[in-house]
């Protein structure tokens, strides 16, 4: 279990459901177990952040107007061979998607979503990404971060990480391109008192260590991954 | 008396065509190439069906009996020839031979396309009309096209052919017999037969089958029984038309006389007169009997068809009623889903080990009440439908309008509808509630679909309460030309708004409809 939170919170979730209490709800006990939490209010969205962001894990609401959830994915799978897709759905439409579910096409659970069975299909998709090695987060050319191992991948050669160098780079990986505040990477760190100085050298070696210009130091607010945006390059 | 007539008829009938055909030796006449093709074809077989009283059967000797048998006897002697009956122990084993080529001949049978395959008919031997059988409850059927029934028929039958290809409608149930169709009936397996009044007669009478009786009599399914020639010898249905042709409308009479007769009393030391007249009393009684019984139901149909409509009626109800449940399933999994998902939060977060503020414990629970009293409310007003009361109240008219909006609450929130339902002041209605609750309904949906069908982006629905009556308008493109020329003058064929006009017609009010600028317009109004 702890192993598991801690692999969700390096990934990025899609999450799609049109009521919008039931959205509500779900997505602030998503964004307790995700790093990352993409929120669409139907199929549409759903779509527009796939084609957007680099997601992990899609769940998705059956009926939801205009574009299903099984055109949702149907769609991504189009694209997308590997990334675990769940869909929840009432008992009656289990039958219509019984096709998909035999195919392994997608993971199904029922609604009203419990939370042994959210916890045992998210299980099931990290189990499907370790297994075919999706766990590995690039950010640079040569250079993918390792979610399940926490640690760096650089061609053959495998780069060990403290847990701190490790949250750090977690996170910075998880929003490439996007600021990351001091204040965000206390809280990554569970640590409100980290200071400046030990938060630089923490950088410092993660750089050293790596060989790499991508992590980018904007002055008093922050660092960024810097990369080339590749949509389906993990 | 009469039989020694029509003999004496038979006979200087023979004397005659002797006369005319000089050197004819039968009774019919035949060419040259006719009688030499008799003669050189005999024995011709003739398959029968084994049973079916009064018509035909073979008797536990073997003998051929029945009103076909006389007939066929008749047709006989007017070739001067002697038909050679190959026993079978069924109808479709007489088939199965016939198309094998073991029988030249079919006895008594109707023409079907089917049967045209491999055979050629002849001209009717003996025509009667087919008659609806059901249970004594059952009501008069007018139109056989627009019920919904199961039939019992017996397979391999022209009948059974003919209602599998006719009526989609119907469930047809096959039988091996007669009884067995019967048996069906009384057991309530099967709602309906259809057979030759004759042998419904014959059959109803002997078995004692009281609790049965005749339901309809559908225009267009006489009985006109046949002789099947084998396709290849088109010459022998030639000859047998030609001995058909001299059978009389007397002769008939008599042979029906003499079988009917039997069915009703087997009494066997009284004299051949008595025996004509007392067929023939049994006969113009059983006839009477139905007239009577079909003039009965006739009156009763037309007296607005009342007691079909009721059923129709309840049908329409019961189809409503699996829609309601359908919305009622929605609107608990929706609430239920509602409750998990903050169930899901708050377990998520003690797995987790994370706070959970007071305040926030506080909104969460009162969601998960107001989801709760939503599912006890759908509950609620659902079970005040369903109740299947018949007690007559007083009730306020937004009441019941508000409990049949609540039913289907789901329903126009995916339809993105929007329902004003204002009120200038409390209007009274008296009746049965869930009857009104069942006009509301069928007013809202029809609206919904109607919106559905011409894609009407929110379809909106003004419901006006005021002393003078309710008033529901849409904005849903209205109803068809055809739907309200078709309930100026009563002949629309959907049920929902009948029921509807029926329902309020009941309760002293009057249902209108109209169409106005986007949509439709209905008004209740006092009588």
């Amino acid at each position: 279990m702890q192993q598991l939170i801690e692999i969700l919170r390096n990934l990025t979730v899609l999450y799609a459901e049109d009521d919008d209490a039931i959205r509500a709800n779900t997505t602030k006990t998503l964004q307790m177990l995700f790093g990352r939490v993409l929120v669409a209010k139907d199929g549409m969205e759903a779509l527009a952040y796939y084609v957007e962001e680099k997601i992990h894990i899609a769940l998705l609401d059956y009926v939801m107007p205009c574009v299903d959830g099984y055109e949702v994915a149907r769609e991504i799978r189009a694209h997308d061979h590997h990334v675990p897709i769940i869909i929840c759905s009432g008992y009656t439409d289990q039958e219509k998607l019984l096709g998909a579910i035999r195919l392994g096409v997608i993971e199904y659970i029922e609604k009203p979503m419990a939370y042994e069975a959210l916890i045992g299909a998210l299980t099931g998709a990290v189990q499907k990404l370790r297994n075919q090695q999706l766990l590995h987060v690039k950010f640079d050319s040569h250079l993918a971060y390792d979610v399940a191992n926490q640690c760096v991948l650089g061609g053959a050669n495998k780069i060990d990480l403290t847990c701190q160098e490790a949250q750090v780079l977690g996170v910075l990986v998880r929003h490439q391109n996007h600021l990351i505040t001091k204040e965000q990477l206390q809280e990554a760190l569970h640590d409100s008192n980290l200071s400046d100085n030990a938060l630089r050298n923490i950088v410092y070696r993660l750089r050293k260590k790596l060989k790499t210009e991508c992590i980018v130091t904007v002055k008093d607010m922050g660092y960024f991954m810097a990369s080339k945006r590749e949509r389906h390059g993990y | 008396m009469m039989v020694d007539t029509l003999m004496w008829d038979a006979t200087m009938r023979f004397i005659l065509f002797l006369l005319f055909f000089g050197g004819v030796a039968f009774g019919t006449a035949l060419s040259q190439d006719e009688r030499a093709y008799l003669v050189k074809r005999a024995p011709i077989a003739l398959c029968v069906d084994p049973d079916w009283e009064p018509f035909e059967m073979l008797d536990k000797s073997g003998v051929y009996t029945g009103i076909g048998a006389d007939l066929i006897a008749l047709v006989q002697k007017r070739l001067g020839i002697k038909l050679h009956i190959v026993p079978t122990r069924t109808w479709e084993e007489s088939i199965a031979f016939s198309k094998q080529g073991k029988c030249d001949v079919l006895s008594f049978l109707n023409q079907t396309s089917e049967r045209e395959a491999w055979l050629s008919f002849t001209k009717p031997l003996f025509s009667d009309p087919n008659v609806l059988i059901g249970r004594i409850e059952q009501g008069y059927i007018d139109d056989i096209s627009k019920i919904s029934a199961s039939v019992a028929l017996i397979k391999e039958t022209s009948i059974y052919e003919w209602f599998s290809s006719s009526f989609p409608n119907l469930t047809v149930v096959p039988v091996a017999s007669e009884a067995e169709a019967f048996r069906l009936i009384e057991e309530r397996k099967a709602d309906l037969t259809l057979r030759s009044m004759i042998v419904a007669a014959h059959t109803i009478k002997k078995q004692g089958l009281f609790n049965l009786k005749i339901v309809g009599q559908p225009k267009g399914f006489e009985n006109h029984l046949r002789m099947g020639v084998r396709k290849d010898e088109p010459i022998l249905r030639a000859i047998l038309d030609k001995a058909i042709a001299t059978i009389t409308q007397e002769e008939r009479q008599a042979i029906v006389n003499r079988h009917v007769q039997i069915i009703v009393e087997r009494v066997t030391y009284l004299s051949a007169g008595i025996w004509v007249v007392l067929g023939l009393l049994v006969v113009t009684f059983f006839v009477f009997l139905w007239n009577w019984l079909l003039q009965k139901k006739i009156n009763k149909a037309v007296a607005k068809n009342l007691a079909q409509q009721e059923l129709l009626f309840q049908k329409n109800r019961q189809a409503e009623l699996v829609d309601v449940v359908a919305n009622i399933s929605h609107q608990w999994r929706d609430s239920l889903s509602h409750i998990s998902s903050l169930n899901l939060l708050l377990k998520t977060k003690l797995m987790l080990d994370k706070e959970i503020k007071s305040e926030e414990l506080v909104l969460h629970v009162q969601a998960m009440e107001n989801s709760v009293d939503f599912m006890a409310d759908t509950m609620r007003n659902f079970l005040d439908f369903y109740k299947n009361t018949k007690e007559i109240v007083m009730f306020d008219a937004k009441d019941s309008i508000e409990a049949t909006l609540a039913i289907i609450d789901t329903r126009l929130k995916e339809a993105k509808a929007v329902v004003v339902l204002t009120q200038e002041s409390p209007v009274v209605l008296e009746g049965v509630r869930n009857d009104w609750m069942h006009v509301w309904l069928n007013c809202i949906t029809n609206s919904l679909c109607a919106g559905a069908k011409r894609d009407i982006q929110s379809p909106t629905l003004e419901i006006h309460i005021a002393p003078e009556g309710v008033s529901i308008r849409d904005n849903c493109g209205g109803f068809d030309a055809l739907v309200l020329a078709q309930i100026a003058d009563q002949t629309q064929e959907g049920l929902g708004l009948k029921m509807s006009g029926r329902l309020v017609e009941k309760y002293g009010w009057k249902m209108r409809l109209s169409n106005e600028n986007w949509g439709a317009l209905v008004v209740f109004s006092r009588l």
